[in-house]
């Protein structure tokens, strides 16, 4: 082996701490890089394949009741491809050991008799000369433990019902099953059974109540839309509507919208972070080997053959960092995709690696590390080698750069060499403290989700739903029904709402959207601007998110056509009174009374608030059970404690993983700035010593230095962690719901924690190394 | 007399160099480290290079080895004008004919000793064996101790071995009994002087110590970046009979 090659092996094995922080470092961007995008691609792909699979319906629509013949004029629409007509009915099953019934669906099996659009996953499809058999949701089945030749008693169309449970099956309209706000898998139920057997269930012979669409490839789905909806206008058409507005699509493509910008933001965050923390590190500890690098060239090496030195010590950091980031991305990647096998029931969802991934996140962070190497190896090389060597001759300290002198007097001889050294290299210190406030930063990134979603939770479920109970009705009903709902047992308070179902269209574009109409004494449901501020329900006109208004192209004191989407196809007109920056985007509100008077009707109530004892919660369930005009009873609790676990599942993780990785880019850059500060001033320390300084003394320098630094860098970490979360923000304007930038105390303090104990930690180790400190070999041997 | 014969039979030039200036800085900085050097090295000799700290001895060998380029003047090399010289030719220069032998030793740290006079012997065809390189300077038995393992005195043999291992026709030393004592600054001569009389190696050797200047065959004095005197000796002084 040539003796530049031992020399190389030799600085490695000596320099692990260093080799492996560093390599660490760029394994944190790695796996980010991995981790995030791979699962991001692993859900797209698993949710693009299953419905290309599945055929997926592109559009959807609901009818009171519609003769078989119609279908048939349907499919004649251009640019519909396929028509499947259903019948749909809403059911409750009582499960034993659950306080409410699960509530959904029976769906009509295709005419065919087979299982078209849908996955068995146990048993076989319902025998359609059997009338009581079904095929259960897959994720109900497992909640409760059902198996093929099970019983399930449901109650439908006011009667109960026994039916045998021949198979389980997955959908892609319930990839996520949801059903009148529940989200637990447990409470939401949907059998299939063949159409004649749900029709004389139902007493719905030869007609269907409910259609999916597929659309041949280019189609106009608007124009689709106004065609079909004129289609069945005499049906009770109640409107089609496209993908965007199916529950389980929505809840997938928000989540994956959401990723999506975890998974391209974050990674060129912590890429970056790493890229710059690599370059100004790997360069310091070049810089320590000027020396040698001279000696070298005054020897005779060639500049190339320095740099296939420098490089190689560079590779093999990005080589074993690279392998390290890879196998913890992909390790890191299946738990991430596992914990949405939880909450989404694909056929198929497992995380790939694919190899553009790995080539993108080695090219970064390959090309950061050779070129911190190779640009510090170039401001030793342009030295001409006399100059290299010239040390030990005093290094020429500077005075007063940074005004500091007035402190430098006061400190004494010690802290005089402390602010004289950061004095001296003032573009290598505050690299080392941008470097140290990237990584606080890259830790409040990871935990500041978690601080938006309480206040998101806080915000609109805790201030702006204040209600314990919402009683869904399955018609509006005349306003006078509210007495009854408040006189029930344990009811403190009731107030009405009613929502109506439009279409909004406005020069850019429309949206689907539901108007709530409240009374302007109540307080159960408030609407509340970004601040939390409350804001007034008008009467003269709409109050409207600001994102839809927005979206549809309108400003205040604008008229928009609003279409009632609830079987009623009357269009009427109305200003815009408002609009508010609130949370939930997509709402309109108007005081009950006026929208009442603007449809042309009594004042109608179709959702009853209420607060509640909570002693008698269990009576008030069951008096609610009996009442057939009530087709839902959401608790505010359970829907927040399910958005919190489906939303806080995800966001656990990520924290944890952004968090973990961010603590390992801060103890890199800690560690590895200590280190070189120790490696460039040993002689000095060691002089130190010699003088008669004490231990603790000479620590002080070296560990002054450091602290100063940290200091440094906590408030300007705190500001880039600010900054970097608004930007990741910023990327996406969910029309749903919008995270506020929110980053708590908490969450400053635990990055400013994690920083400051990697700090001690660190302190802790050089003040050990300085106390081994070889007066003799620091003095002798330089490195 | 031997001052005329030698003088009358001047050896083949290795090195000469014309009007040499090096000024560092500018204005009231301004710091002439050189000024105005006519310089030859010959094949085979012994020089000693005298002066004062600061009159420019460094800077001189330094440019003379290719570590460094004059701001005027020009240094051949044979017939290559090194003061021309692209970087790739200089290192060539530096890697084909010249061995450093620096105040500081300069070893690499994390290299034995014989790893370090490897480093060297690996950069040419048919170099000096590590192990004979060091048997020359007397360290034969301190083959893989590391640097920090050795004494200054020791080190600098170290330097030596590495310097001459690959048999460079001409050896610059900068002080290099500079930080050492009398009996093992002698060691260190001794070594100098058995590479040079075994290889024909002319060698260079700055120091303060004007004593050393009696085992030279020349003696260059310096002062103020200028050559103040010069001087040939009639014969050399074993370095072992040196009054230090
Ligand atoms: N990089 C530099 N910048 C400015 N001045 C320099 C530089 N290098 C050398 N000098 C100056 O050039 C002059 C000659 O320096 P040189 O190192 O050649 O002296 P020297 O004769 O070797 O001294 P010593 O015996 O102390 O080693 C000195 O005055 C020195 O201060
Ligand atoms: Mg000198």
């Amino acid at each position: 082996m040539r003796a530049i090659d031992r020399k190389l092996l030799r600085d490695l094995g000596r320099m692990r701490g260093q080799v492996i922080t560093i390599a660490l470092v760029l394994a944190a961007g790695v796996a980010a890089t991995v981790t995030l995008t791979g699962t991001y691609r692993a859900l797209g792909a698993a949710r693009d394949d299953y419905y290309a699979a599945q055929d997926f319906p592109d559009l959807f629509v609901h009818v009171e009741r519609a003769p078989d013949a119609v279908a048939a004029r349907l499919a004649t629409i251009p640019g519909v491809a396929t028509v499947t007509p259903r019948l749909v009915e809403p059911l409750a099953a009582w499960m034993p050991g659950q306080a409410r019934p699960a509530t959904g669906t029976a769906l009509s099996l295709p005419d065919d008799g087979s299982l078209r659009g849908l996955v068995l996953r146990l048993g076989r499809g319902p025998d359609p000369t059997r009338a009581d058999e079904v095929v259960v949701l897959d994720s109900f089945a497992t909640a409760h433990h059902l198996a093929p030749d099970d019983r399930l008693e449901v109650v439908m169309a006011g009667r109960r019902h026994r039916l045998r449970v021949t198979g389980t099956v997955l959908s892609p309209e319930y990839v996520f099953p949801v059903a009148a706000g529940v989200v637990n898998p447990s409470g939401v139920v949907v059998v299939w059974m063949p159409r004649p057997a749900l029709a004389a269930r139902t007493g719905a012979d030869g007609s269907w109540n409910d259609a999916t669409f597929t659309l041949v490839r280019g189609a106009d789905q608007r124009a689709v839309i106004a065609a079909i909806d004129r289609a069945l206008e005499p049906w009770g058409g109640l409107g089609a509507y496209g993908r965007d507005q199916q529950l389980s699509h929505r809840f997938v493509s928000q989540e994956l919208e959401q990723l999506e910008v975890l998974a391209t933001r974050v990674p060129v965050v912590f890429l970056l972070v790493a890229a710059f923390l690599l370059n100004v590190v790997l360069g310091r500890l070049i810089q320590l080997q000027r020396e040698q690098l001279a000696v070298l060239r005054a020897l005779g090496y060639t500049k190339a053959a320095i740099a296939r030195h420098v490089g190689a010590f560079a590779a093999v950091i990005v080589l074993g960092g690279g392998a390290v980031g890879v196998a913890g991305g992909v390790a890191l990647g299946r738990a991430m995709t596992q914990l949405y096998v939880r909450f989404f029931h694909f056929p198929e969802l497992t995380f790939h690696l694919e190899a553009d991934l790995i080539g993108l996140a080695l090219a970064v962070s390959a090309a950061a590390t050779l070129a911190g190497a190779l640009a510090a190896m170039r401001r030793v090389l342009r030295l001409v080698p006399a100059e290299a060597m010239r040390t030990p001759s005093p290094a020429r300290y500077r005075k007063g750069v940074l005004g500091l002198r007035p402190v430098a007097r006061l400190a004494g001889p010690l802290g005089r060499m402390i602010v004289r050294e950061l004095e001296r290299k003032p573009l290598a210190m505050a690299l080392s403290v941008v470097g140290v406030g990237f990584a606080l930063a890259i830790v409040i990134i990871g935990r500041f989700s978690r601080d938006s979603l309480d206040v998101l939770l806080d915000d609109v479920m805790a201030r702006s739903m204040r209600e314990d109970v919402a009683v869904v009705l399955a018609k509006p009903a005349p306003i006078g029904e509210l007495g009854w709902f408040a006189h029930a047992p344990g009811v403190l308070a009731a107030e009405p709402a009613h929502a109506v179902p439009v279409r909004l269209t406005g020069p850019r574009g429309y949206r689907d959207v539901v108007v709530t109409g409240l009374r302007p004494g109540d307080h159960l449901r408030q609407v509340l601007d970004g601040r939390g501020a409350r804001v007034p329900i008008p009467r003269d006109g709409l109050l409207v998110s600001e994102i839809l208004a927005r979206r549809l192209g309108l400003a205040v004191g604008d008229r928009v056509r609003v279409e009632r989407r609830d079987g009623d196809h009357r269009q009427l007109v109305l200003p815009i009174a408002a609009t508010v920056d609130d949370r939930l985007g997509m709402q309109a509100y108007l005081e009950l009374d006026a929208l009442a008077a603007a449809l042309g009707e009594a004042p109608q109530l179709s959702e009853v608030l209420m607060t509640i004892d909570h002693r008698q919660r269990d009576r008030l369930m069951a008096t609610l059970a009996e009442v057939p005009a009530v087709v839902q009873v959401i608790e505010v609790s359970s829907f927040r404690d399910a958005f919190a676990a489906q939303s806080g599942d995800s966001m656990t993780f990520f924290t944890w993983l952004v968090v973990s990785l961010g603590v390992v880019i801060a103890v890199g850059v800690v560690y590895n700035n200590a280190r070189v500060a120790l490696s460039e001033r040993a002689r000095d320390l060691a002089t130190l010593r010699v003088l008669g300084y004490r231990r603790g003394e000479v620590a002080v320098v070296l560990i002054g230095q450091l602290a100063i630094q940290v200091a440094v860098a906590v408030p300007i970490g705190l500001w880039l962690g600010w900054a970097l979360a608004s930007a990741l923000m910023s990327a996406s304007d969910p029309e749903q719901y919008r995270f506020p930038v929110v980053i708590s105390a908490q969450t400053y303090g635990f990055a400013a924690l994690v920083i400051g104990g990697a700090a001690l930690a660190t302190a802790a180790l050089v003040r050990r190394r300085l106390d081994r400190l070889d007066l003799n070999d620091a003095l002798k041997a330089r490195d | 007399m031997a001052v005329v014969v030698m003088a009358a039979e001047p050896r083949a030039e290795i090195l000469s160099a014309r009007g040499l200036t090096k000024v560092y800085g500018a204005g009231a900085t301004e710091v002439r480290a050189l000024d105005g050097v006519d310089f030859t090295l010959a094949r085979g000799e012994i020089l000693a290079l005298l002066g004062p700290s600061g009159s420019g001895k460094s800077t001189l060998l330094n440019i003379l080895g290719g570590l460094d380029t004059p701001t005027t003047g020009t240094l051949h090399h044979g017939a290559q004008e090194l003061t021309r010289a692209t970087d790739d030719e200089l290192t060539r220069f530096r890697r084909d004919h010249v061995g450093f032998v620096f105040q500081f030793y300069n070893l690499v740290p994390s290299l034995t000793a014989r790893e370090n006079v490897q480093l060297a012997a690996d950069l040419v065809a048919a170099p000096m064996p590590p192990e004979e390189a060091l048997a020359v300077v007397g360290l034969g038995a301190r083959l893989d101790h590391f640097p920090a393992q050795l004494s200054g005195g020791e080190q600098q043999r170290v330097a030596i071995a590495r310097a001459i291992a690959k048999r460079p026709a001409m050896l610059l030393c900068d002080e290099p009994t500079g930080a050492l004592d009398g009996k093992t600054g002698r060691l260190v001569l001794e070594a100098l002087l058995a590479v040079n009389q075994r290889f024909g190696t002319a060698t260079a050797i700055i120091t303060h110590n004007a004593v050393i200047g009696a085992m030279a065959d020349r003696v260059v004095t310096m002062r103020d970046g200028r050559i103040a005197s010069e001087r040939v000796n009639p014969s050399r002084t074993p370095p072992a009979a040196l009054d230090w």
